[in-house]
């Protein structure tokens, strides 16, 4: 088994995670820590990932780049709708669209459109349940915090099988391929 | 023996009295003198009868101090006047029949007794104190006596004496009479021995002064004296001085006199002749002097020439007239006739300078006439002064007279009856004659207005002739002419006459038949004739008035000529004045009657043509036509006409209408252009009856050039009938029609004015009535529209740019729903007059589609068109528009303004009714969406916000809507039309400039929002005073400019959105404020259980990491400490907000181990930022005080969160505990981001979080702490401060700061200092 890699998108930081991250290294994960919309972006387009957590209430954009980290609670839907449907971006209210500006910029890796996620949300807003009702967006599974590691697993159990199955097509392919 | 002996006998007794100086007895026998003695320094000199040359040569060979005590005497009488040049030489002299030895011995004793004195000047006499004149000669010459007398009634009265009461007696008047007649100083030595003087009177020596006016100063002595010479040389010189004083008193009092009787004469009746002579005798009363042959005689005018007055001798001296034969002599004299003297002693003295006074006298004896010469000037002086006064009293009583009467009321004929009795009178005329001259088509005709004697004949109009007639040569040289018609018989033509003139000398002029001027022969016969043009106030000649006798008593060429000159302007002006009256009352009867007729006219034509009637009716006209155009417009605009002249006749359309009328483009020539076309009219047969034109009068109408044509029938029949015009009552139809010119003139001014008035004012009610009409104004405007300016159509048309359909028409032709083309850039009233004949260029401006359609509706083609804009601010909304049809006029420029201001009004109107129907709408909009969530507004307020702006500002606009609560952008939508640039550019704008208001218009800019080469936009701020976090735009967007009417409404628009907006903040705030607060929770819990579970797991293995025990244990550590400050927080947040005040229970206590404590707690978290604590405690033991444990603990916990969240990474934090005065001071401070400008006062609000920048993390927190700190701290009696300094080199936003927040507690101590500890306490 390879290792695989999850990106986990929150601002608090691994150390709000300590047992989480554990469990995860010790089924073979490697977690990548995103603490802003931007920087998971450019890390959702440069490499692939097996699987995503994403945090709903985070910053859109870095601090310390001349933006304020002021975390709003349309972040995580917005990178999930990047990531899934960015045409839905386009409906958001346009209000929001100085948070999507920097969204536009960049376009998901290939292997990660489809990505399996867990969006991981303390703050409830009917807006933001409203986009993420978007089916485009494939009704991305919420999780509340504190984060109950069964529920993680849940993603980790189908980020998997979904790894195992594009491994073993990828085998398929291999020996069709080779000369009888 | 010559009469010189005696002296020689005597000159030995002389010379014994002394020897005489050799050179002076040498000199006189030189001379030929016999010089008879000298004693002392006195020198007698006695001469032979014919030697008194000699005499006068030796005294003056004399030295000047011997001369003036020199004596020449001689036994005969000296010549004339050598008394008075020996007195001039200082000398005296004295003469008699013969040389008695009593004179010679008194001589002696002067010159003896007097010590040589030079000559003297004269004591000044005070000027009219006569009466001290006696005195001042008294003692001059020291006599014992002295007295004044003065002649009256031929009598000399003492008049003064000093001493008082001792005047001399009755003295012989003949000692009186000499010395004044021959002017001589008489000195009688010894009135004993005197031979002219026999009386008895006690005074023995007497000096006689002779004074001017009839006055003698006598001075006496009761013992005989001759006076020494330089004595009388005194009194010469007082004399001198004293008759100057006297003549200016005399002067001065009969100049007063004078004037007096002249003001007295002025004040009587000076036509009366006896008054006249009464006068002249008053004057010559007390003047007249005494003498024979002596006579005067004053003349006043031609017609009554004075008698002549004198005065005899005698005592009484009765002023009598001259007996016949007297006054033949006097005649005689006057004409040159006789030229010798009346006597031997007489002399001829007359005085006839001028016209007023004749005076001749007969002087006698010749002497005198130098005096009488200058009594006669003084007398004529006053009398000329008189007779002119009293000439020109009368001459100004007449013309009062004559200027009083135009106001009597008089009719004409007895004005001009009244005019020449008054002047008949004043001249002595037996008749007066007025002709007038006036120009009739230039060709000058005169006629005599009135004639004394006149009445009822037929009077005639001649043409001014050059060669003929008496008043056309005062009319053609502007010359008066007094004449003389020598030989004229009555009945039979007057021939030739010569006369005189002022300019033009003697002439010889031919009169004109009085049948030329007459029907027939008039009774009187004009002998003679003064003649005096008339002139107006230009000084032209207008006419002649003339005065006539039928006796052959000539005018006086000066006098009777300047009172007929002084009248003539008067008469001119009286008569000027009666037809100016009559005029005036015409005009404003004429006036009078417009007025309340107007007031029922309907329409611009109708109360015009009321006007036209009235200047008809006025000029005697057939017909008036008002022509009105536009300046530098060459094509006229309105023409009005009355009906013709004949009553009842039907109204008819005159052809000479706006269409086919123009008149050039400058004013310059426009009568002569209007005169021309009527006449071309007339001789086209246009005209039903022949016609003229009459008068073409400019007006002015309210800014419009014009003018009256009227025009006059030719039929005789048709003339106006006497008695409507002004002057025609003269008779003279010349004046008549001159006069009427003025009366049209002056009265199309008025009438015009109040015509326009008139129209302004009904325009101003149409206007009143357009801006209060509750509904449908537009409609009203139409409706009233078409009825005053008499459209056969009209309608309204509404559209976006120059696109416009018909809304609404009126009319016979149903035009609703046609499209109307008109330019966008229409602004003004567009009007066509003439579409026959209008430039092509300016029939484009109109629909000419829809003009073809509506004369096929209606089989005729339309004549005229106004088009009236209808305008919100600079936007067209669509136009009110006017059609005549063919056979109606063409509409006037004067309609424009009308058309304009009460659609103006109606748009106005109507836009006020529009807006409250906007504002009920806005009111339901926001009532529709108050509460809606902000996705469903965002979905319907674009909508709703260009539905409502299109209503509101009359054209759809593109709008966009942002809000931001603080910092966070809170809402934004917009149209469809924006694009995400446009929507990103105004949300900048908007944050970049909150809460102003701006406009701006981009020409040439092209965007899809306003769909055109030009871009304004005009943002209206959200704002609300009682939210200053809701902030943002209301953007509205066209292709077309903004005004600031659109500026209100769209203000309007933006305040109901504020409101609206403020409940999508208030929700947006709470949401967000649940939000932190589950985060703020659920952040620790994760981290607690994941630690938890960590730790659970370590236990589990044989062999746990010590550091991963340590990570999850110091984890474990911060979140419980994270969570019971937010516990804590909340709590107390929680009883504030239900109402509870902080309740603070201080106890003493020890604050060193809760400051440990609370330090330890936050340990963990200063660790993971790499944070070092340093705990300053100054106060010496545990710092014993009564404070409220939880509270400090909460407020100390808050300042360490704080300096854990928004220091810097790998600082220091340091603690500081100290006693400051009354207060112990708990001092936090650490480096990290800067607070900001304007901040840190808002620090202390809740939910104030500051914007600090993290690198690694987002900072939780509600933005609660310091709040309750604050609360906290004010409750238990103390404060928080903070501070706040950049350290080190600026490098922006990562520059670090310095932030210390200090609190202060009372530590309520005494002034003995802390309470000591307790020793049982310590002990266990």
């Amino acid at each position: 088994m390879s290792h695989r890699r999850l990106l986990w998108t929150d601002d608090d930081g691994p150390k709000h995670f300590l047992y989480e991250l554990s469990e995860l290294e010790g089924r073979g994960w490697t977690v990548r820590w995103a603490r802003s919309v931007t920087e998971a972006i450019r890390l959702l387009s440069a490499e692939p990932f097996e699987a995503l957590i994403v945090d709903q209430l985070m910053p859109v954009a870095e601090a310390g780049n001349g933006v304020v980290a002021e975390r709003f609670v349309w972040s995580g839907a917005l990178l999930v709708a990047w990531l899934r449907a960015p045409e839905a971006l386009a409906a958001l209210p346009a209000r929001l669209q100085d948070l999507t500006a920097p969204l536009t910029c960049a376009r998901p890796h290939p292997d990660n459109v489809g990505l399996p996620l867990q969006l991981v949300s303390a703050f409830d807003d009917a807006e933001v349940d409203a986009l993420l009702a978007t089916p485009a967006l494939g009704a991305p599974r919420r999780i509340p915090k504190p984060v109950d590691i069964e529920d993680l697993l849940v993603l980790i159990e189908e980020a998997e099988r979904e790894a195992e199955a594009a491994e073993a097509e990828t085998q398929v392919g291999a020996r069709a391929a080779e000369p009888c | 023996m010559t009469r010189a002996q005696p002296l020689r006998a005597a000159a030995p007794r002389l010379g014994r009295r002394g020897a005489l100086d050799p050179r002076f007895v040498a000199a006189a026998r030189e001379a030929g003198c016999e010089l008879v003695s000298r004693t002392g320094d006195g020198v007698l000199i006695l001469v032979g009868c014919e030697r008194w040359a000699e005499g006068l040569k030796a005294i003056e060979a004399l030295r000047q101090d011997q001369r003036t005590r020199a004596v020449l005497c001689c036994a005969a009488a000296p010549p004339p006047g050598l008394g008075a040049e020996l007195r001039a030489a200082g000398a005296l002299s004295w003469w008699g029949p013969d040389a008695p030895v009593w004179l010679l011995q008194l001589a002696l004793q002067a010159v003896a007794q007097e010590p040589a004195a030079p000559r003297l000047r004269g004591p000044a006499a005070p000027e009219g104190a006569t009466g001290a004149l006696p005195a001042i000669a008294r003692r001059l010459i020291s006599a014992q006596h002295a007295a004044l007398y003065q002649l009256r009634d031929d009598r000399w009265q003492a008049t003064h004496a000093d001493p008082p009461g001792a005047a001399p007696g009755q003295l012989p008047a003949e000692l009186l009479d000499f010395a004044d007649q021959n002017n001589e100083l008489v000195v009688i030595p010894d009135t004993t021995h005197a031979a002219r003087f026999d009386g008895a009177d006690p005074w023995r020596c007497l000096v006689v002064l002779p004074l001017a006016g009839h006055l003698a100063l006598v001075l006496a002595d009761e013992a005989p004296r001759l006076p020494h010479p330089a004595a009388l040389q005194r009194l010469e010189a007082l004399r001198e001085t004293a008759e100057l004083a006297l003549a200016w008193q005399t002067e001065r009092e009969r100049l007063l006199e004078g004037l007096a009787a002249g003001l007295r004469v002025a004040a009587d009746d000076a036509e009366h002749p006896e008054e006249e002579r009464a006068l002249i005798e008053r004057a010559l009363h007390g003047r007249l002097p005494r003498g024979r042959h002596l006579a005067l005689r004053a003349t006043a005018s031609s017609a009554h020439r004075g008698r002549w007055w004198t005065r005899d001798l005698g005592p009484e001296g009765q002023l009598r007239q001259v007996t016949a034969d007297e006054e033949i002599i006097l005649e005689a004299i006057l004409t040159g006739e006789r030229t010798e003297p009346i006597d031997q002693r007489a002399e001829v003295v007359r005085r006839d300078e001028g016209p007023w006074v004749e005076l001749v006298a007969a002087v006698a004896p010749r002497e005198r006439s130098r005096s009488v010469r200058g009594d006669l000037a003084a007398i004529a002086s006053e009398l000329e002064l008189a007779l002119r006064i009293r000439r020109s009293s009368a001459d100004h009583a007449a013309i009062a007279h004559i200027a009083a009467l135009p106001a009597s009321g008089l009719a004409p004929a007895a004005l001009l009856a009244a005019i020449g009795e008054r002047v008949a009178l004043r001249l002595r005329a037996d008749g007066v004659k007025i002709t007038v001259v006036s120009d009739a088509r230039g060709q000058r005709l005169l006629q005599q207005l009135w004639r004394t004697g006149a009445d009822g004949a037929e009077r005639r109009a001649v043409s001014l002739s050059l060669t003929e007639g008496l008043a056309d040569w005062v009319v053609v040289h502007n010359d008066w002419l007094n004449l003389q018609h020598t030989g004229a018989a009555e009945g039979r033509p007057r021939g030739e006459a010569q006369g005189q003139t002022g300019r033009h000398g003697a002439v010889t002029l031919r009169p004109r038949p009085v049948g030329a001027l007459w029907g027939g022969a008039l009774p009187d016969a004009e002998r003679v004739q003064l003649l005096v043009p008339l002139t107006d106030h230009n000084n032209v000649v207008i006419g002649v008035l003339g005065v006539w006798r039928v006796q052959a008593a000539p005018f006086h060429a000066e006098l009777d000529r300047a009172s007929l000159q002084a009248l003539a302007p008067h008469v001119s002006a009286a008569l000027a004045r009666h037809i100016e009256r009559e005029r005036t009352g015409i005009e404003l009867s004429a006036l009078q009657a417009l007025g309340p007729a107007l007031e029922q006219a309907q329409g611009f034509g109708e109360a015009a043509r009321l006007v036209l009637d009235q200047l008809v009716r006025l000029a005697g006209a057939r017909q008036a036509t008002l022509v009105l155009g536009e300046p530098q417009r060459p094509a006229v605009g309105t023409v009005i006409s009355t009906t013709a002249l004949s009553p009842g006749a039907a109204p008819r359309p005159d052809p000479r209408d706006a269409g086919s009328l123009r008149w050039g483009a400058g004013a310059d020539h426009r009568e002569a252009a209007l005169r021309r076309r009527f006449a071309e009219d007339d001789e086209q047969g246009l005209e039903s009856a022949p016609s003229r034109v009459q008068q073409v009068v400019p007006v002015d109408f309210g800014g419009l050039e014009g003018a009256v044509v009227l025009l006059r029938a030719e039929r005789a029949g048709e003339e106006p009938s006497p008695g409507h015009h002004p002057g025609e009552l003269l008779g003279v139809p010349l004046i008549a029609r001159a006069a009427t010119e003025r009366a049209v003139r002056a009265f199309a001014g008025p009438a015009l004015a109040m015509l326009h008035r008139h129209l302004r004012r009904r325009e101003n009610a149409l206007v009143e009535r357009a801006r209060a009409v509750p509904a449908d104004p537009l409609g009203f405007a139409l409706a009233e529209l078409k009825s005053v300016l008499d459209a056969d159509i009209a309608f309204i048309a509404t559209g976006q740019g120059s696109s416009h359909t018909v809304e609404r028409c009126l009319g016979s032709v149903e035009l609703q729903g046609l499209r109307v083309d008109l330019p966008g850039s229409l602004r003004a009233p567009l009007r066509s007059p003439d579409l026959f004949d209008e430039d092509s260029h300016r029939l484009r401006a109109f629909d000419q589609g829809l003009l073809r359609h509506i004369e096929a509706k209606i089989g005729r083609p339309a004549r005229s068109w106004m088009s009236i804009p209808l305008r919100h601010g600079m936007h067209l909304l669509g136009g009110l528009h006017l059609l005549r049809l063919d056979g109606s006029g063409a509409f006037g420029p004067e309609g424009e303004p009308v058309a304009a201001k009460v659609v103006a009004a109606a748009v106005e109107r109507s836009l006020q009714i529009d807006w409250l129907q906007r504002q009920d709408e806005l009111d339901d909009l926001i009532r529709a969406l108050a509460g809606a969530r902000a996705d469903r507004l965002a979905h319907d307020l674009p909508g709703r916000l260009e539905a409502w702006l299109r209503a509101a500002l009359h054209r759809s606009v593109s709008v966009y809507l942002v809000a931001r609560e603080g910092n966070r952008s809170l809402f934004s939508c917009g149209s469809s039309t924006l694009s995400l640039d446009d929507q990103a550019a105004l949300r900048a704008q908007s944050l970049g400039q909150p809460g102003r208001e701006w406009r701006e218009d981009r020409p040439g800019h092209t965007s899809r929002a306003t769909a055109g080469p030009r871009a304004a936009a005009l943002a209206a701020p959200i704002l609300l005073s009682s939210d200053p976090d809701l902030s943002g735009h209301l953007f509205v967007l066209h292709s077309s400019a903004f005004d600031e009417d659109d500026a209100r409404r769209c203000r309007e628009l933006s305040r109901a959105l504020s409101v609206l907006l403020e409940g999508e903040a208030i929700r947006s705030r709470w949401k967000l404020q649940a939000g932190l607060f589950r985060h703020a929770m659920l952040g620790p819990a994760q981290g607690l259980q994941s630690a938890a579970r960590k730790l659970a797991l370590l236990a589990r293995q044989a062999a746990p990491s010590p550091v991963e025990i340590d990570e999850a244990d110091q984890r474990v550590l911060i979140e419980c400490t994270a969570l019971r400050t937010w516990q804590a927080n909340q709590r107390l947040l929680g009883s504030l907000q239900s109402g509870s005040p902080p309740d603070l229970h201080p106890r003493e206590a020890a604050l060193r181990p809760l400051i440990d404590r609370c330090i330890r707690r936050y340990e963990g978290a200063f660790a993971e930022r790499g944070a070092t604590v340093h705990l300053r405690w100054e106060p010496q033991g545990a710092l014993r005080f009564a404070f409220d444990e939880p509270a400090v603990d909460i407020m100390f916990t808050n300042l360490l969160d704080n300096a854990s969240k928004y220091g810097f990474f790998n600082r220091a934090v340091s603690i500081e505990v100290r006693v400051d005065g009354p207060d112990v001071l708990i001092g936090v401070e650490s480096l990290g981001a800067a607070i900001p400008e304007g901040a840190h006062e808002a620090l202390y609000h809740p939910g104030t979080r500051l914007a600090a920048r993290d690198p690694l993390r987002a900072i939780h927190g509600e933005g609660l702490g310091l709040f309750l700190v604050g609360l906290l701290v004010e409750a238990a009696g103390g404060s928080v401060s903070h501070t706040c300094e950049a350290e080190g080199e600026a490098r922006g936003p990562s520059q670090a700061h310095r932030v210390r927040f200090a609190l202060r507690l009372p530590h309520r101590w005494t002034h003995r200092g802390p309470p000591r500890a307790d020793p049982t306490r310590r002990a266990r």
